[in-house]
């Protein structure tokens, strides 16, 4: 067996070098102290108060208070309607099967609507791409629709306008056009809204539809079209692939399909048995990405490098192929220590020929094309991924937008409409554009929020929210997903589709439009149902639906000698490599204007509402910064301050920073969290969150690169980042013995087939306090997640906080650790420097059967119930916080003031199945006991037994890994049980004995080397 | 005035507010609305409905066996009888009488309480169809069986399981105008509950009824 070494685990840097403040901040559970009430009184003067007055006043409003309460409240009303619709029962929720349009992935849903509203969007299993995942950004897409601040009708030249005068208006306009009309918009999945806009088109000569995506994976399609003759984006299919190189895409968090890819990739590494193999996963990367934080063999290297050695592991795998490679030069940029890299790649791939994939998320055709070139050395085109069926989920092409750009600065448009896309925020030279844009006779917006580009359109048409009209989206050839409206229109909005419908007199029924088209376009592609209602109805009811793709006709491969653009220069000593990327929640800042993402902790930096430039702890070091001291990031013709933030397992040449900040809009947020004394806004007056750094991008005249070089420096000045990653630390107190075990487990997967309990630790010797337990006679609750599906994607804390209506605190509370969230992502590192290793910990409340924080509830708020749910009892709560002080796992949140929405529109996305709480009240995880509730009347009323998996908990429901099971374990058929007693099994502070019933699976990484410890203990 | 003296005046207030407020009014402990029997917008009759004609509580109330809430039925489930039925057959006799003294043709005789339903439903008794240029408001009940918002009850468990309506309700069948029959308090439902699981409540045998808290709570 191995050498066996103690790994440590810490969640921030302060964790790690156990700093005075961090120690601090362990001692107490609520770390502002508030202050004094007798301070408070004598701070007021000549306000003398005896203690006897303050008694007898307080005694008389208490009885004046019970006196007025013993009347008759207020008179409620019970309105029903005069017609109830079919199907509806008020109190209960009917769903609907549609499509999330959060981006452009297109994945399958189901919103739970009640009393005419959708309330929570849940994955939609039976979808044949993302198999019932859905992502933070899904999660979070109900609260955009209940926006107040989403137009509400059609603004010409700024003024509130009807339709009508519109359309009239814009027609009148349009009689004396007759070439050179536009269309820009994001990639439009959307089969049925691409064929209006052609249809549109076509009566102007040289118009075109232009797609434009602002984080493009444009150098993909065209390498595709450079080499196989047709510009498609490959299916990739992960699950397909037994070794997976990734040349920094973040494929788990933003890269394409996210959710699909996160369902195919964890569905490759689940350990079934200890006979199973996992995948194996090489990434390369210059950031700390969620997808590089899962990798089994992680090295960070600057996009050159990144570069560089995907050339070479092309030159040597054309070798090894006999297949030809042009003569790129890189040898300059390549490093010693990168040849052991290069040759592990090259084994890996070669001895996984056609079970293999590898990936690529520089935006460079160059090196796309050398991409495409391993991945046909390796005979990986048909197997795991696809050009045959290829994703039509993004079509951007840079280059046209370029053109399009000067030919507006030109003057040779005529009519520009813009849709679905922001591009006077996201283009890197966005000024040049809003010039050109303003000297357009016509230009229009589809947009719904006045916001950078519609801002300066002509007229803005407002267009519904995704849960408010009817579309289609083909996300891969053949496969389509259908929306369906789910809420009336909130306001008075028109689809894309329809308006240009409306201009063409085909009609403003949009729906009716909509059904000829998919009756004339896309039932003959099939002929599994033979009468179109039928075939209407199944994929409406479905949400999808699967026809005959169309062929692609494909040259043979052949490379086409164009290198890599200056992507591949090295980068100076004194200057940095810039690294734009897309986080999580804010992808490319089309939500900006959704507080539940920018609260959101990211997964891997844990910060709230503020992007920041993120460094290696050694450059940090070496310039002398620390987090929050705020720099200034040049680049040729850019410049930016931003905070700074030490990021752990960065490359030290390599500054990254996240795109989709600083919207015009996010002003709104200055006033988010509670109003009180000593609190502070989120954001100062006028100011948005963050800092648009589109302004970077790079490769003008070629495509869109989103690296530059930049040189940086200090600014003197600091502010504060909202960092949640030591909030909530797991301690065990000094008094009772300082130690603990590890929180998160991991082991190899050489070490797991020897030994499947391998990097656990199980037996301890425990003292009973008492000598017989509860007994859990019919149910009893349990939980576990799988560390190694995990991939710290968040969406189980966005749908945590839809389901359980948990508030938003803005950034002023997150500083004095109140954020609300039920569940938290703790992000554990270990190692050092290069080798930097990333634990996902999902830790919500741990429903101990021996829980602590119920012994010192004073007013029984907090209760055992014996189905083995630790009850909390808002209405009971008087708020002592002594539950929370003595929660060894600190998932208990006090609610320190009603959290009120001043939007009251928001609140129609509040679950009507919870109580909102108020100030005052203690809360945590009810492990979703109103679904528990909710599933056993159901069969009841079924006459049914409850079955296993008839509950899933909101976290689990739409997991993209699979990783949460929620259960009964006194049933011992269900996959709980198994579960708990697999060998990989343990619980959080096991040794304590407080017995949860929320329990953790290790972590298996497909390496060689070993971690586990081998502690003896008493 | 000294402190002494607003303690004193506030006190005799106190006292004597509460001696005539409670003889006033029949006094509750806060929240307990035991007795509570609201003027409703029509002067639905339960007893009439319920008790002589016998019509099934789920006729109206719907969501009772599916739903958390049993739900007040929409103006439309009235219209199923009263469509045809428009006044009472007494009034229908007197108008026949007066007709044929008078010698005239019959006029259809409209209920003064249902022609409030005929008003919200947009139906036109003279020629008895519905005008859909007519149609009103919803009727605005007022809500007499009221819990606070952090109680989840669920009609569909309780109907499920056996419970009868009048367990809770009362006699509503003989109820002219629906009072609140029980007091709706925490421990008049834990105490049901115990006695249905400790087998005392004898057309309950078998329930086993839960008493933890998230049964009601969350």
């Amino acid at each position: 067996m191995s050498e066996k070494k103690n790994k440590i685990y810490w969640k921030g840097l302060e964790e790690k070098e156990k700093t005075p403040e961090f120690i601090n901040s362990l001692e107490s559970e609520f770390p502002a102290k508030p202050e004094e009430i007798g301070e408070i009184l004598q701070a007021t003067p000549g306000s003398e108060v005896s203690r006897r007055s303050f008694l007898k006043a307080a005694g008389f409003t208490m009885a004046g208070t019970m006196f007025a309460s013993c009347a008759r409240g207020p008179v409620e009303k019970s309105i029903p309607v005069l017609v109830q619709p079919e199907e509806v029962t008020p109190g209960r929720a009917y769903w609907y099967a549609t499509t999330c349009a959060g981006c452009n992935a297109g994945c399958g849903i189901l919103t739970k609507n009640r009393d005419g509203r959708p309330i929570k969007i849940e994955g939609n299993p039976a979808h044949p791409l993302s198999k019932g995942g859905v992502c933070a950004v899904g999660q979070a897409m109900v609260l955009g629709l209940y926006d107040s601040q989403r137009l509400q009708a059609p603004l010409a030249s700024g003024q509130s306008a009807i339709w009508e005068e519109v359309d009239s208006a814009i027609n009148k306009k349009m009689v004396d056009i007759s070439d050179n009309v536009y269309f820009l918009t994001g990639t439009i999945t959307s089969p049925s809204t691409r064929a209006a806009i052609q249809k549109f088109l076509n009566k102007f000569r040289s118009s075109k539809h232009i797609e434009y995506d602002p984080v493009s994976y444009s150098a993909i399609l065209d390498a595709h079209e450079k080499n196989f003759g047709r510009r498609v984006l490959p299916h990739y299919k992960f699950n397909q692939a037994d070794v997976i190189v990734s040349f920094d895409a973040d494929f788990l968090g933003t890269w394409i399909s996210p959710v699909e890819f996160s369902k195919d990739y964890t569905s490759g590494r689940k350990l079934e048995d200890n006979t199973s193999n996992i995948s194996k996963h090489i990434h390369l990367e210059g950031r700390m990405s969620i997808t590089g934080s899962n990798a089994d063999s992680r090295s960070r290297v600057t996009p050159a490098e990144t570069g560089a050695i995907l050339i070479s592991v092309a030159k040597k795998l054309a070798k090894k192929s006999g297949l030809r490679f042009p003569n790129w030069q890189i040898s300059s940029i390549l490093k010693e220590n990168h040849q052991k890299i290069i040759d592990e790649i090259v084994d890996e791939l070669w001895q996984a020929r056609g079970k293999s994939l590898v990936v690529c998320g520089l935006n460079d055709t160059g090196l796309q094309q050398a991409v495409n070139f391993i991945n046909n050395a390796l005979d990986n085109y048909g197997k795991t991924l696809d050009i045959q069926r290829p994703s039509q989920q993004w079509r951007g092409d840079d280059r046209q937008v370029q053109e399009l750009v000067a030919k507006m600065k030109a003057g040779k448009v005529n009519a520009l409409f813009v849709a679905d896309v922001n591009p006077a925020y996201s283009l890197p030279d966005a000024e040049e554009f809003n010039s050109a844009f303003k000297q357009i006779p016509l230009t229009v917006s589809f947009s719904d929020h006045l916001e950078e580009t519609s801002g300066l359109a002509q007229y803005i048409l407002p267009v519904p929210h995704f849960l408010e009209s009817w579309n289609d989206a083909e996300i891969a050839s053949g496969v389509f997903s259908v929306s369906q409206p789910t809420v009336m229109g909130l306001g008075n909005t028109r689809s894309l589709r329809q308006t240009l419908n409306i201009w063409q007199g085909t009609g403003d029924d949009d729906l009716e439009n909509f059904k000829t088209y998919w009756q004339e376009s896309i039932f003959p592609r099939q002929n599994k149902i033979t009468s179109f209602q039928n075939f209407w109805d199944q994929s409406v009811h479905d949400g999808y639906a699967e026809v005959r793709p169309k062929p692609v006709s494909l040259s043979a491969f052949r490379m086409v000698n164009s290198a890599p653009s200056k992507i591949l220069t090295d980068v100076a000593a004194d200057s940095y490599s810039l690294v734009l990327y897309q986080k999580a929640g804010m992808l490319d800042g089309r939500h900006a204007h959704n507080a539940w993402l920018h609260e959101l902790s990211d997964p891997i930096t844990k910060a709230t509402w503020d992007n920041y430039a993120s460094m290696s702890p050694a450059t940090a070091e070496k310039l002398g910064l620390e987090n929050g001291d705020v720099i200034n990031v040049t680049a040729e013709g850019a410049a930016l301050e931003l905070p700074t933030h030490i990021q752990p397992g960065q490359h030290d040449q390599v500054i990254a920073v996240a795109l989709g900040y600083g919207r015009m809009g996010t002003e709104r947020f200055a006033d988010v969290g509670p109003n009180w004394l000593e609190g502070k806004p989120t954001i100062a007056q006028g100011q948005t969150v963050g800092e648009n750094s589109y302004i970077f991008i790079a490769g003008a005249g070629t495509g869109y690169q989103f690296n530059n070089v930049v040189k940086i420096a200090a600014t003197g000045k600091h502010i504060n980042l909202a960092l949640t990653q030591t909030h909530h630390t797991i301690t065990v107190p000094e008094q009772l013995g300082g130690h603990r075990r590890d929180l998160v487990r991991e082991t190899t997967i050489s070490e797991y087939q020897e030994d499947p309990a391998s990097g656990n630790h199980k037996e301890h010797h425990v003292l009973q306090l008492w000598d017989k337990d509860h007994k859990y006679e019919g149910h009893h609750w349990a939980m576990t997640i799988d560390l190694n599906s995990c991939t710290g994607c968040s969406a189980c804390v966005v749908s945590c906080q839809a389901e359980n209506n948990v508030p938003v605190v803005g950034k002023d509370e997150v500083f004095r650790r109140r954020e609300m969230a039920w569940l938290r992502l703790d992000r554990y590192y270990s190692g050092e420097d290069e080798n930097i290793d990333v634990l996902y910990q999902p830790v919500m409340c741990q429903h101990c059967d021996h829980a602590p924080c119920e012994g010192v509830c004073p007013v029984l708020a907090t209760v055992h119930s014996d189905e083995g749910l630790n009850q909390q009892i808002y209405n009971r709560c008087v708020g002592t916080r002594y539950c929370a002080n003595n929660c060894p796992y600190k998932v208990r949140r006090f609610n320190w003031f009603d959290y009120y929405r001043k939007d009251k529109k928001e609140n129609l996305a509040l679950n009507p199945d919870i109580t909102t709480r108020s100030r005052g009240v203690m809360e945590k995880c009810s492990l979703c006991v109103q679904r528990i509730q909710e599933a056993k009347a159901e069969a009841k009323r079924l006459g049914q037994p409850l079955a296993d998996g008839d509950i899933k908990v909101a976290c689990e429901q739409s997991c993209p890994a699979d990783a949460i099971v929620f259960g009964d374990m006194n049933d011992p058929e269900s996959r709980i049980s198994k579960l708990i007693n697999d060998p990989r099994h343990y619980q959080l502070l096991e040794e304590m004995n407080f017995r949860p019933t929320v329990g953790y699976m290790t972590k298996v990484r497909n390496r060689d080397e070993d971690h586990s410890e081998d502690e003896k203990h008493g | 005035m000294t402190e002494r003296n607003i303690t004193i005046v506030l006190l005799i207030a106190l006292v004597t507010g509460t001696i005539i407020y409670a003889s006033s009014v029949d006094l509750n402990l806060p929240g307990n609305n035991q007795g509570y029997a609201p003027e409703q917008p029509i002067a639905f009759s339960h007893r009439l409905h319920s008790g002589n004609l016998q019509i099934d509580c789920q006729y109206c109330h719907t969501g009772a066996d599916k739903s958390r809430h049993a739900g007040i039925p929409p103006a439309s489930v009235c219209m199923n009888c009263h469509r045809f039925v428009t006044s009472s057959w007494d009034d229908v006799k007197i108008e026949e009488q007066k007709a044929q003294e008078e010698n005239r043709d019959l006029k259809i005789p409209v209920s003064e309480e249902l022609a409030k339903l005929y008003t919200a439903v947009g139906f036109d008794t003279e020629k008895m169809q519905y005008d859909p240029d007519k149609i009103g408001k919803p009727l605005e009940w007022v809500r007499v069986h009221s819990l606070p918002a952090y109680v989840y009850f669920d009609h569909r468990r309780h109907v499920n399981s056996d419970v009868a309506c009048q367990q809770c309700h009362g006699p509503i069948e003989t109820m002219e105008k629906v009072s609140q029959e029980s007091s709706l308090s925490m421990g008049w439902c834990v105490n049901c509950h115990r006695d249905a699981k400790n087998g005392i409540l004898a057309d309950l045998k078998g329930k086993n009824p839960s008493t933890n808290c998230t049964v009601c709570h969350y």
